[in-house]
């Protein structure tokens, strides 16, 4: 059994010890917002907020979280769309749209942390993949939220 | 197109393809049952003014269900606000007219289906037209529609289509049809959010991994680390005592495990210990395979793919014969979205839910399973998380149905890992192409092409596989003005599977094509644009394409940074004419692609600004499969799992990517795979700048950077 707050709501949920968070989102609480994508923590779909930390939540046993707080894809909007999410609509950044939930809350965590991020701040933060290749897009729309200074190339 | 001939060789039934052909204009409409609105094959109008769009095509994130709505919307002159997608069921009347099938592939769904659906909206709107006249006893002249109203000479003739839609469905179609002609501004062209964004921004879109039913049981699935290996023993009475597990199920060279849960399936999955018999290709290495490609290529000349000219006498009267050769390995889809599927069984009846890129063949599948004829079962079309060729594949979907079918009527979530998404996949096929080119001066007199891989066709289209097969030797003639042309084929199988996977034959032979082109440019003594450009001298497109390609990349460099810039153009089969550059730096030890310009011109963009996501995609797909990508084998089976040792790009390693849309003119292209080849000869070419050393076999890992 495990309690936690998830997008405003406590919960408690009875899996396995050892369950990844992911798991008791999707199956227990039909959060399916938040994707599988690989169960190594590599490519970020499952990416949630644990206490406001964007956390890879497909190896995270879910008795981890006890008493935290978790926002997934659902409730970051809050009831309307997160900026992030009108950024990601803004610049078309989805296409097959699987890996964005886990990209746009990797973002926010990275923007309520440090609003104004450098270079070197996105690409440490932004390590999640995109098999469509949508990260030009990506790069475009955190290059408005700190107000436009455009990325350099790789280095 | 530089080969019209072979895009008609492929998928072409004669004897069904004129009648789809034909059909398409009446299908596009249909009487609808009394007070249920409009309701046809590509468009419903209902009484509640929703106008929707069918869309014949999964999908997989490439747009296509926006760029139709366009086209549809600016004929039926629509209000944008009232359009939505829905996905469409299985139905000859969603055949493509190019494939000739309900197939997304080939880059041919914008291409393919813009006409018909212009002609839906057309027809809807003359429709709506001749009903509100009947209805206001007003000639159709005098009447005119605006945005998604229908408005007459007097007061209160102003109707909005959801009023006339029932209306409408009582009409006959059309003989003629009433074309806009009025300026306001139209979709196509336009800046339009694609419609099925803001369900991938909030969460809500809904995939196969996300569909949840009652009583729903759910299944992961561990395979046989040989391809068709068979299971000799595991340990399934110790896992079926294990909390929450449901059974286990014997697949085709596989087994599921079924639970309540999904993690606890796959986490039993680690307990059954499976054993497999031994296979013939318990030995097969890399090593082994290429051997055996080399083997047949030393053996057989091949069949020719093209034939022009006098290519043997020519290449014996040029004053220099080159030869080069280049290696590919297999490589992976890695769809986002590992292979899911649900399904359901009962009383002889099926349900699948998937995202699929060949419905019917995904319905077949599970028929089969079911011993029931195709249309027993019902296909409940999703968005899919990504496709590339891989969801033309129904290897998932019999695997649910096998798994359904025994715990009927309960249905079956069934998920891969990632680790069997990679390991057991279909595909892009390994091979060799070998490339002589006979010149004297600066003039090109022979071209000859002859590639050795394994064959897609015969597997999964049989009909349309002629003496070679199209899709693996796609563009092995480039769009070059060759006047004596050899190009043939080595067909050379192994036991790995392979299949479509975005660009597919154009992946090997653009490597080797636009690798060669620059290295016989070294050896005569030219700029490598200059023999392009020389080459491609009444191809005025494609000079456009070079000319804007210089224009954006700063070509030839050397650039500020050091880095130097390698081009390549290629034009893949139903997929639009595409020039690119990449500008590569060598940097603390490894290669650094800094930018990659792209200029594509595909006649004509429905949706520009998609059309632009498109070549921007593609471009980090041929730049991971560069770079990285590589399916190893060894003791027969494939060696990496999962995305820790199956690279792919990620956002610090995204070059600055430039690209600019040409609109040549008819008829549309494709864009969904034109933007990729290029990137590996574009990368290579600029590392022989940087090093003098020319890279013959992908990916590039880190060839040449120890000097």
């Amino acid at each position: 059994m495990a309690s936690f707050d998830v997008n405003g709501e406590q919960v408690s949920v009875d899996a396995e010890p050892g369950t990844p968070l992911l798991w008791v989102l999707r199956d227990d609480l039909g959060l399916t917002g938040t994707k599988f994508g690989c169960g190594i923590a590599q490519c970020g779909a499952c990416t949630v907020h644990v206490n406001g930390e964007a956390t890879r939540s497909c190896l995270l046993p879910v008795e981890d979280v006890e008493g935290a707080k978790v926002t997934t894809i659902e409730g970051l909007g809050q009831g309307g769309l997160h900026p992030v999410q009108q950024l990601w609509l803004k610049h078309q950044v989805p296409q097959c749209g699987y890996c964005q939930s886990g990209m746009i809350m990797a973002a926010a965590a990275l923007l309520a942390e440090t609003p104004n991020p450098s270079d070197a701040d996105i690409l440490a933060r932004m390590t999640n993949i995109c098999r469509c290749g949508t990260y030009s897009r990506v790069r475009a729309a955190l290059e408005e939220a700190r107000g436009g200074a455009r990325m350099g190339a790789p280095a | 197109m530089n080969n019209p001939t072979l895009g008609r060789r492929l998928f072409l039934q004669s004897s069904m393809a004129g009648a789809f052909m034909l059909s398409f204009p009446v299908l596009a409409t249909g009487p609808g049952r009394r007070d249920e609105g409009y309701r046809t094959a590509f468009l419903k109008i209902t009484e509640e003014d929703e106008i929707i769009i069918i869309s014949p095509l999964a999908e997989i994130g490439q747009g296509t269900s926006t760029a139709l709505s366009m086209v549809l919307g600016d004929t039926l002159d629509a209000d944008w606000s009232r359009i939505r997608v829905e996905l469409a069921s299985v139905d000859p009347a969603y055949n493509s007219p190019i494939l000739f099938q309900q197939l997304t592939g080939a880059s041919t769904g914008t291409s393919g289906f813009n006409g018909p659906f212009r002609k839906a909206g057309a027809i809807a709107r003359t429709m709506l037209l001749q009903a509100a006249s009947r209805r206001w006893k007003v000639p159709v002249e005098r009447l005119r529609t605006e945005t998604g109203r229908v408005i007459g000479p007097r007061a209160g003739m102003d109707s909005r289509y959801g009023q006339l839609a029932t209306a409408i469905a009582r009409l006959p179609v059309p003989d003629t049809l009433i074309e806009r002609t009025d300026d306001r501004p139209r979709f196509e062209g336009s800046a339009r959010t694609r419609l099925d964004l803001p369900s991938k921004v909030d969460g809500s879109a809904r995939y196969a991994v996300d569909i949840r039913l009652p009583g729903m049981l759910y299944a992961a699935v561990t395979s046989a680390p040989v391809f068709g290996g068979t299971l000799k023993s595991d340990r399934r009475a110790e896992v079926l005592r294990r909390k929450g597990v449901r059974g286990v199920v014997d697949l085709p060279n596989g087994i599921a495990i079924v639970a309540d849960r999904w993690w606890t399936a796959r986490t039993a999955l680690d307990a059954l210990e499976p054993a497999w018999a031994e296979t013939p290709h318990d030995a097969v290495d890399d090593k082994a395979i290429f051997a055996q490609f080399e083997k047949d290529f030393a053996a057989q000349p091949g069949v020719t793919v093209e034939t022009r000219g006098d290519p043997r006498g020519m290449l014996a009267k040029a004053q220099e014969v080159m030869t080069g050769r280049f290696e590919v390995p297999f490589l992976a889809h890695a769809t986002m979205e590992p292979m899911s599927c649900v399904a359901r069984a009962e009383n002889g009846r099926g349900e699948i839910w998937i995202g699929s890129q060949h419905p019917a063949n995904a319905r077949a599948a599970a028929a089969r399973v079911l011993g029931v004829p195709d249309g027993r079962v019902d296909y409940h079309p999703l968005v899919a998380g990504g496709g590339f060729g891989r969801r033309q594949e129904t290897d998932v979907v019999q695997q649910a149905m096998i798994v359904a079918k025994q715990f009927a009527p309960r249905p079956v979530k069934l998920i891969w890992t990632r680790e069997e998404d990679v390991s057991h996949d279909f595909y892009r096929p390994a091979g060799i192409s070998e490339i002589r080119i006979g010149f004297t001066g600066d003039r090109i007199d022979a071209y000859s092409h002859r590639q050795v891989t394994p064959s897609i066709l015969p597997r999964m289209y049989p009909v349309a596989m002629k003496a070679f097969d199209s899709v693996v030797t796609d563009a092995v003639v480039p769009p070059y003005e060759f006047e004596h042309v050899d190009a043939r084929w080595v067909r050379s199988e192994t036991h790995v599977p392979v299949g479509m996977w975005r660009s597919v034959g154009a992946s090997q032979t653009v490597f080797a094509i636009e690798s060669f082109i620059d290295e016989v440019a070294a050896a005569m003594g030219v700029d490598e644009l200059a023999l392009r450009r020389k080459l491609l001298a009444n191809t005025p497109r494609a000079l456009a394409a070079l000319d804007k390609l210089v224009e954006i990349s700063g070509w030839p460099g050397p650039t500020a940074s050091g880095s130097a810039i390698g081009i390549g153009i290629s034009h893949k089969w139903q997929d639009c004419l595409v020039a690119q550059s990449a500008q590569v730096a060598i940097r603390d030890g490894r290669y650094v692609v800094e930018r990659i310009c792209t200029v594509a011109d595909p006649g004509k963009a429905v949706n520009r600004d998609a059309v632009v996501a498109q070549m921007e995609g593609a471009a980090i797909w041929g730049l991971s499969s560069a770079l990285f990508g590589q399916i190893s084998i060894a003791n027969g089976r494939v060696q990496e799992s999962n995305f820790n040792d199956y690279r792919v790009v990620r956002l610090s390693e995204t070059p600055i990517l430039d690209t600019v849309i040409l609109e040549g003119g008819d008829p549309i292209e494709g864009t969904g795979e034109g933007g990729s080849p290029n990137v590996a000869p574009a990368i290579c070419n600029a590392i022989f700048k940087l090093t003098g050393k020319r890279i013959r076999r992908l990916p590039i890992l880190d060839q040449y950077l120890d000097g």
